[in-house]
């Protein structure tokens, strides 16, 4: 396998501009991806396009609006994780020699989706569904498992979106960009108890692009690109084998074959996002990912080592709660700001003397299993 | 009366003459491994003997949140419950429970869903009715 580095980065701006349209906001991220990596579009041999809610052939339409046609184009959909496995298809081309130069993106917009301003509603034949269950509920029963076998409290969810408003405020193309204490968060209306309105992202559009060549090819465009060590994804297991709620089978593994792809240990890693559409899964991750020891995760939470100054930051873009949630767009804006960090180019949300970052996102409800899957990327400078 | 009205899915669940719900389940022949919704493989170790069987009334609390928010046949508050059933969990709303603690024991009776038109489970207090 070839090693494969990120040579540019594109994000839009996140929030609810249903004026703007997929087009609009896809394109923009991808012009802004070529154009940080100094690349004409005419270059790019590959390309993978992340979208759920959104027409037939998104990326085909995406990269013509730009200057890209006539190349391979694959469009992919894997919930949460999609922006994610989008990069990683590039990647895997990439490192087997397919084509030297390709982009990912990831687009969504919620505000003009057919779920606009609802819930993600669930599959037509779920049964849960049919007996109340929706998706801030199931991170809410996870909420519960958390404060029976981790002693995590109300607060201690508080605390994780206070975290991420805090990054949030610092990043200019976050939806929100305010500071929240733990007294508002708690006081905002209740979801699922113990979730309120403040620890669940929300609708959002927006979209992140980014491009990837060889190592070869990378040092012509630039002396500092960033290297991705590695990529996994893995699909959920099956629920029957999952033993609690509060740990993800596909979580571990997915970091167990990232470490083991890079050659990194979990104390290696200076910088982390992952998927956080509701407060209380961050924490989940910090175990699954190895960033504490198996039932220390709450300890590991206030004790301020996953803020913005801490050990090592967790979402310090200020994450799915603060930046906002185009579903699809996510996995791919996370590498980017892992890319940015590593660059040390992420102004006033930098995390200080960061070397290898780590990016996560975990998607997709299905019946019988844990989840739908976890993608991790592991970058290095 | 529960009895007239049709179940929200086929071939997941009975109502027993005492009216507490059975669910209509499958038991891997070679592990012990129990299954809801059927199921024609185990997934746990890998045999494909399975056995109908029911599982239930008796349910342990393993999670639960009051849900303030509306969903597809419900209007909030309301409680809602993943229970134990013979170690399997199992989402249901949870009804008449005002203090719910884990590991409470529940058992599944009936409920209407919705409008009243379709009729599905939920965990009720244990040997209450």
């Amino acid at each position: 396998m070839r090693e494969v580095a990120i040579i540019g980065i594109g994000q839009t701006r996140f929030g609810k501009m249903p004026e703007r349209g997929f087009r609009e906001l896809g394109q923009e991220a991808i012009r802004l991806a070529l154009a940080d990596a100094g690349i004409d579009p005419r270059k790019v041999q590959g390309g993978a396009c992340s979208r759920l809610y959104i027409d037939i052939a998104t990326g085909q339409a995406l990269f013509s609006g730009t200057g890209i046609a006539g190349i391979e184009v694959t469009n992919v959909e894997n919930a949460c994780a999609g922006g994610s496995t989008a990069v990683r298809t590039v990647w895997k081309d990439i490192a087997h020699g397919e084509y030297d130069i390709g982009v990912a993106v990831g687009v969504e917009s919620m505000t003009t989706s057919p779920i606009a301003g609802k819930m993600i509603p669930p599959a037509s034949d779920d049964i849960e569904g049919q007996l109340g269950n929706a998706v801030p509920i199931t991170f809410a029963l996870i909420a519960r498992r958390l404060m029976e076998m981790r002693g995590a409290t109300a607060q201690d969810f508080a605390q994780v979106s206070v975290k991420a408003h805090q990054a949030g405020a610092l990043n200019p193309r976050a939806q929100y960009r305010k500071e929240v204490t733990i007294e508002e968060v708690l006081a905002s209306r209740m979801i699922a108890d113990p979730i309120t309105l403040l620890q669940c992202c929300p609708n959002t559009d927006g979209a992140a692009a980014l491009v990837m060549c060889s190592m070869d090819v990378a040092r012509r465009f630039t002396a500092n690109p960033i290297r991705v060590l590695s990529s996994s994804l893995v699909s959920g297991g099956f629920s029957v084998n999952q033993p609690d709620l509060i740990s993800y089978e596909c979580g571990r593994e997915a970091a167990r074959r990232a470490y083991e792809g890079a050659g990194v240990d979990p104390a290696d890693i200076g910088v982390v996002e992952v998927h956080d559409a509701f407060a209380p899964e961050e924490i989940v991750h910090y175990e699954d990912l190895g960033l504490c020891a198996p039932g220390e995760c709450i300890d590991f939470l206030r004790s301020g080592a996953t803020a913005l100054g801490g050990r090592v930051p967790v979402n310090p873009s200020g994450g799915l709660l603060s930046l906002g949630h185009p579903l699809s767009a996510s996995g791919v804006r996370n590498v980017c700001e892992i890319v940015q960090q590593l660059r040390g180019d992420a102004g006033p949300r930098q995390v200080e003397g960061a070397k290898l970052g780590l990016a996560q996102m975990l998607g997709g409800a299905v019946s019988g299993l844990e989840a739908g899957a976890c993608c991790i990327h592991i970058l290095a400078r | 009366m529960s009895a007239h009205i049709e179940h929200f899915r086929e071939d997941l669940f009975r109502v027993a003459a005492d009216g507490r719900v059975r669910l209509l389940a499958s038991r891997c022949a070679d592990c012990g491994q129990v299954y809801f919704p059927r199921a024609t493989i185990c997934v746990a170790c890998g045999g494909s003997d399975l056995a109908d069987t029911e599982i239930g009334p008796d349910a342990e609390l393993f999670s639960f949140s009051r849900v303030h928010m509306p969903t597809l046949n419900f209007k909030p508050p309301y409680l809602a419950g993943l229970g134990l059933v013979e170690g399997l969990r199992v989402f249901a709303p949870v009804i008449d429970v005002d203090q719910p603690a884990v590991g409470m024991k529940l058992e599944l009776r009936a409920l209407a869903l919705g409008d009243g038109s379709r009729l599905g489970y939920a965990f009720y207090p244990w040997r209450t009715a």
